[in-house]
């Protein structure tokens, strides 16, 4: 295949997290596979673990004046040019900067309509698959992908076929004394599953960590976390079928009469022309957000309100996780930094006194960096300097991600007002938390205060639980194309094929029914490779 | 024309050019990017250092903001030496009403207007300006413009306020934001030089530190 050919056999739209899996398996099947991607490689060179560039500039994209997102909560306008929601901008997505923590959903995950009823404001619905169907994936996901932990500790964790797992990383000190804290209040820590190498890996090419600590948002210089434009792509250019387009920015879907989509028109960022690629087989990953941005500026004559979108469904049920954390000062000076390591679900499921349903995940934090530690202190002059030198070495953070209720109203749509420099619609976030999602995140501050205090932290500072995502919130972005058996309450179906698209297939967090309590990345690139053999299926039984 | 028509004239005009420079000319000028400066004066600039020798002091542990190079990572900040985003042609040429250029160029109308601030309000309460007067008079104007009137305004979330419309309180923090990024950040930035911020917080086992790390975690058995 040479870079001049404008027709393919599969288009994957998005290079992260879940666009890479599919993409190398349908090229290692023999089929061709262009990958477009609005960003570039990533440079692994000394910038890796610059604070300012990759926590505070964040360098590799632009500002939310060239690209940017429009938040409105209840009406009010929270902000006009947000980075929210952006492409990353690199090949890997956010698999180059993300944690890693990469979790098999539980297996009441798949059913919380059916565990829980249904909630006043809150569009609940069950996943069409279960974790029976989706556990062959996971194995094969981990094994690919490169995932790091110990099997069966997690007292909640399903069961799993195979034991892939490489062994965890080393625990330090920090880590230490913190399972210790959790152990005498009666609670069961464990070795958090990461995308993390602890050894040589032949397979996926990630080599051991170096235990450097500048892990969460920043890349790895050093190839152990794996990402997937290090452990996936080089394996895909060696199959021979392989491109993956840079600087190509998506900007709607052509279909033809019969509702197929045909292929991507695209601005080629380097030349600022319009190209078009043509396809048999469509594969969106961009994303929540922008894979809804694309949907809904695809209208045609058949799908006005934007391709797949003929029920008003596309966009809604936007879900993010509100990320609840803890500082707290010790006796102690730690110098280890950047990584979570140890994972907690003695509170995953609500009890029955509780008044909500979500689930919850805590997971150890870890220090911040020093502009952003500075940051977080109030104040100016010598008192801040004295904070500062008195308490960088000995605060230590805890987390814990709380599940987000979908809602009908919960949206993405295109803004009236705010647009590219191409003069394309600015995708417009709609998002306010329920009142459950509040609560459950009140009770998990309350639950890692607990913790922190146990572990002997004082002077605890939790911020306050915002309405809105204008407070904390994770980049985890789900739901606005949800999978479901019944296409009038669903985009996708079981296979995350668009029920009207025959050859639409969308496989990021968009597919996501429920936001669950845990960090998505893993769930999706399991059903990037699930829906990697449906699309060979449904071409051998000449459906595609 | 009578004595009374003749007052009213004038205070309706009075009126109607106040209304007139805040509601139209004002957003016109950072419309057409009128009057924008290309860098700070020496005045100005003698202002700013003085304002984040107050936001980050010498003391016993650690050297002040400018002995750090503070307003070295600035300046290298308004002139675009910075790494970041770089727009391709094709988007500078289809984005050429916006302001796509890294850095902080665009904070300078923002860093003009705090100098002009600090002269006024030590104008008003000791009327003399910001850079005459002594140490204890000078952290009283810094802790009055740090108080300012609040304003629910983040640079990050909702952009950066244009700079005349920018409440005081909200100027410090940008101001007190930059200076911290300037003091803590790498030295390839300007500040930080030879990593006297890091020291001075210990904060020795960064990778790209130069010098001994064996007591860092990663070599603890």
């Amino acid at each position: 295949m040479n870079n001049g050919e404008n027709k393919t056999d599969v288009l994957v739209i998005g290079s992260g997290a879940s666009g890479g899996p599919i993409a190398f398996e349908l090229a290692k099947s023999g089929l061709k596979v262009v990958v477009l991607e609005k960003g570039d490689w990533c440079p692994r060179d000394e910038k890796c673990e610059d604070e300012l560039s990759q926590l505070h500039h964040e360098i590799y994209r632009p500002s939310g004046d060239v690209d940017p997102t429009v938040i409105k909560s209840k009406g009010d306008t929270v902000a006009e040019s947000s980075r929210l929601g952006q492409a990353f901008y690199l090949v890997g997505g956010g698999t180059v900067r993300y944690s890693g923590t990469s979790w098999r959903m539980r297996i009441d995950d798949f059913h919380k309509l059916k565990r829980y009823g249904a909630v006043d404001g809150a569009t609940l619905a069950d996943w069409p698959i279960s974790y029976d169907d989706l556990e062959p994936y996971y194995s094969k996901a981990e094994q690919e992908i490169g995932i790091s932990g110990v099997a069966g500790e997690d007292p909640t964790e399903p069961y799993r076929s195979k034991n892939v797992l490489m062994p965890p990383l080393k625990a330090d000190r920090w880590q230490t004394r913190l399972s210790a804290a959790a152990h005498k209040l009666g609670w069961h820590p464990f070795h958090l599953p990461l995308a993390i190498h602890s050894e040589m890996n032949t397979s996926t090419g990630g080599r051991p960590c170096m235990q450097c600590g500048w892990c969460s948002g920043f890349p790895c210089r050093f190839h152990a976390k794996s990402s997937v434009d290090i452990v996936i792509y080089p394996r895909a250019e060696k199959t021979g079928n392989f491109l993956l387009r840079t600087k190509a920015y998506a900007i709607q879907i052509t279909t033809e009469s019969s509702g197929k989509a045909t292929g991507v028109d695209y601005i080629n960022l380097e030349t600022g022309q319009t190209e078009h690629i043509g396809c048999r087989v469509l594969v969106i990953a961009a994303s929540s957000i922008q894979t809804t941005r694309l949907l809904l500026l695809s209208k045609s004559n058949r799908f006005p309100n934007g391709l797949a979108n003929e029920n008003d469904l596309l966009g809604r049920n936007l879900m993010f996780h509100i990320e609840c954390k803890a500082s707290g000062a010790f006796d102690d000076e730690y110098t280890s930094h950047l990584y979570k390591k140890i994972g907690i679900h003695d509170f995953y499921y609500p009890t029955e006194k509780d008044d909500f349903i979500n689930h919850r995940s805590i997971q150890s934090g870890s220090k911040a960096s020093p502009i952003a530690f500075a940051l977080s202190r109030n104040g100016y002059g010598a008192e801040l300097e004295r904070d500062v030198q008195d308490n960088f070495l000995r605060t230590q953070e805890i987390q814990c991600m709380v599940e987000d209720l979908p809602q009908h109203d919960n949206r993405v749509v295109l803004s009236d007002t705010k647009k590219d420099p191409w003069g394309i619609p600015a995708p417009e976030v709609h998002h306010t938390y329920h009142e459950m999602d509040k609560k459950a995140a009140a009770a998990a501050n309350e639950r890692i205060r607990e913790l922190m205090v146990a572990a002997g932290g004082a002077d605890i500072r939790i911020p306050k639980v915002h309405d809105n995502i204008s407070g904390r919130y994770s980049w985890h972005l789900m739901g606005t194309a949800r999978m479901g058996n019944d296409p009038a309450t669903s985009i996708l179906n079981r296979d995350c094929r668009a029920h009207s698209v025959p050859n639409l297939y969308i496989v990021d967090g968009s597919s996501f029914t429920t936001s669950v309590g845990l960090n998505p990345t893993l769930t999706m690139q399991a059903l990037s490779f699930r829906t990697a053999d449906r699309v060979k299926q449904a071409l051998k039984d000449g459906i595609l | 024309m009578s004595r009374r028509k003749f007052l009213g004239l004038g205070a309706g005009l009075l009126v109607l050019f106040t209304v007139g420079y805040k509601f139209l000319l004002i957003p016109l000028k950072g419309f057409l990017k009128i009057g924008e400066p290309e860098g700070l004066s020496p005045e100005q600039l003698s202002t700013i250092t003085l304002l984040v020798n107050e936001i980050l002091p010498k003391t016993a542990r650690s050297p002040s903001g400018e002995e750090a190079g503070v307003i070295n990572y600035l300046q290298r900040a308004f002139s675009g030496k910075v790494f970041g985003w770089l727009p391709t042609p094709a988007i500078v040429a289809a984005g050429k009403c916006l302001r796509i250029e890294p850095g902080y160029k665009h904070f300078l109308p923002h860093y003009v207007r705090v100098a002009e601030r600090l002269d006024i309000l030590s104008g008003n309460m000791f009327g003399h300006p910001f850079k005459s007067l002594d140490p204890e008079k000078r952290s009283q104007i810094v802790l009055r413009f740090s108080q300012g009137a609040k304003a629910d305004v983040g640079y990050n979330v909702k952009g950066a306020p244009s700079a005349m419309l920018a409440s005081d309180d909200s100027l410090f923090e940008l101001v007190r934001r930059h200076t911290l990024e300037g003091y803590f950040s790498e030295p390839i930035h300007g500040g930080n030089i030879n990593y006297v911020a890091w020291e001075s917080i210990r904060h020795v086992c960064h990778y790209n530190y130069p010098k001994d790390q064996t007591n860092c975690t990663r070599f603890e058995k």
